[in-house]
């Protein structure tokens, strides 16, 4: 199942933090086995003395369960897996609790964006699944749901780029007021399209050339829409397992380079995001 | 063997293979920090049991043993599911940062982790590891027929997840799709 692989080589490819040496290792091991050979020892004692009809009764003080956090509004909504309610702003921002078969919506306003003189040759994926996530649904930290997504490939001049849209979905509040730039790295400029505030970022390498991404943010997620001038080429991870077999087809498909010039400006993608036809 | 030598062995399996494993943590779990933790767990179990193990051809499948099921008790530990309300945490960031930008690795990685944590870890162990379904029940501690039917219930839900895309990836593709 090479998907599976490539799905595993692609999730590893950002290096993870440095690898802890084999004498801190050995030293946890140590100092671990020895706690647990002092517990075993203290577990004897103490059933040695509940034979012998000793009580042990726990200071009242230090076996008191800690007070409960004082949650606020928000955070109590939050936990719920629900927006809270707008105090400021007078419409409610739109949700991000999309099905697989909204990726239809997604894909036809990419595919109207492609510019005149470019060919289509590649929409991916479709489905007809309805199926919505439930607004009850608990995720940790940094993980999301994708809600629906699609990929538009198109080609000009022997070049190849792509239009991607993803409606995700992490439970997280709408930033009402927040500098939606704030936690970005890299380029980024937020751009308001009919009311809405888009954050645009830009970045830039041979491979794909300009990729300009911009992001709506919504009530449960956000809406991410990318232009990339050009596709990376595949190249596998070769840092596997000795004992994986080795069952990549020697096949590659033909890479092309990128377009001649980026196929939409900041302007025009943060226009796809601000796009109502876009949403669930 | 003295215990010298059994530490200096233990050093260099660990020097060895720790990075393959804490790879396959990762896959398992999706946070470098778990990832870490359940590797030092899986060692500091194989460092208890090193005298006992005289075969050592089976360490890796000892080892991963270890790992998976330490990953599969951490997630079932009340205290896991608990998140302190500080900045990084769900209940109180405004703003989902991933550096702004959801790029194709953070889609698939979204998508293995929707996957239930028995049915990402057959998918991981088979086909990323390369391990047979009889080594995989061996690990999981269920019969084979268990582990064939949660391959086949964990591709139908990457498929729901991904779609079309899923089955484009059974050939190497350029970067940029999913």
């Amino acid at each position: 199942m090479n998907e599976i692989r490539t799905i595993c080589e692609l999730a590893l490819d950002e290096p993870g933090p440095p690898l802890r040496d084999g004498a801190t290792a050995l030293a946890i091991a140590r100092r671990t086995t020895a706690r647990r050979n002092r517990l075993r020892a203290a577990g004897s004692g103490l059933a040695a003395a509940a034979v012998a009809g000793v009580l042990v009764t726990p200071a009242i003080g230090g076996w008191r369960s800690a007070p409960a956090p004082d949650q606020g509004p928000s955070a109590q909504t939050a936990s719920a897996g629900l927006a809270p309610a707008a105090t400021t702003a007078t419409t409610r921002p739109p949700s991000a609790h999309a099905a697989p078969a909204d990726s239809k919506n997604l894909t036809r306003v990419l595919k109207a964006a492609v510019p005149p003189g470019y060919t289509v040759s590649e929409v991916r994926p479709a489905s007809d699944d309805k199926t919505v996530h439930s607004r009850k649904v608990r995720l940790e930290p940094g993980r999301m749901l994708i809600s629906a997504h699609t990929q538009v490939t198109f080609r000009a001049g022997g070049g190849e780029g792509q239009f991607m849209a993803v409606i995700l979905y992490d439970g997280k509040p709408y930033p009402d007021g927040a500098d939606l730039c704030a936690p970005v790295t890299l380029p980024c400029e937020v751009i308001t399209v009919n009311g809405v505030p888009i954050m645009v970022t830009r970045e830039h390498d041979a491979e794909r050339g300009e990729v300009i991404s911009a992001v709506r943010y919504l009530d449960g997620g956000h809406l991410f829409v990318s232009s990339a001038q050009g596709l990376a080429p595949y190249v596998p991870d070769g840092n596997r397992p000795p004992d994986a077999a080795d069952n990549q087809p020697g096949e590659k498909e033909e890479h092309r380079p990128p377009l001649a010039a980026p196929p939409l400006t900041a302007q025009q993608v943060a226009a796809l995001a601000a796009d109502p036809a876009m949403l669930p | 063997m003295g215990r010298g030598d059994h530490e200096s062995d233990f050093v260099a399996y660990y020097a060895a293979h720790a990075n393959q494993l804490r790879n396959t943590a990762y896959l398992l779990c999706g946070d470098w920090h778990l990832a870490e933790d359940l590797t030092q767990t899986a060692f500091t179990k194989l460092y208890q049991a090193w005298h006992r193990i005289e075969r050592h051809d089976v360490l890796d499948q000892y080892t991963r043993r270890v790992l998976v099921r330490a990953f599969l008790d951490e997630r079932r530990r009340p205290w896991r599911r608990e998140h302190a309300t500080v900045p990084g945490s769900v209940d109180l960031d405004a703003v989902a940062p991933e550096q702004g930008r959801p790029d194709e690795r953070v889609v698939l990685r979204t998508a293995l982790a929707q996957l239930p944590k028995r049915r990402r870890a057959v998918l991981v162990l088979r086909f990323w590891a390369d391990l047979s379904v009889e080594q995989v029940a061996d690990i999981l501690g269920c019969s084979a027929g268990t582990v064939k039917s949660q391959t086949a219930d964990g591709l139908a839900d990457l498929r729901q997840v991904l779609g079309g895309a899923l089955d484009d990836l059974k050939r190497p593709l350029g970067g940029g799709r999913l």
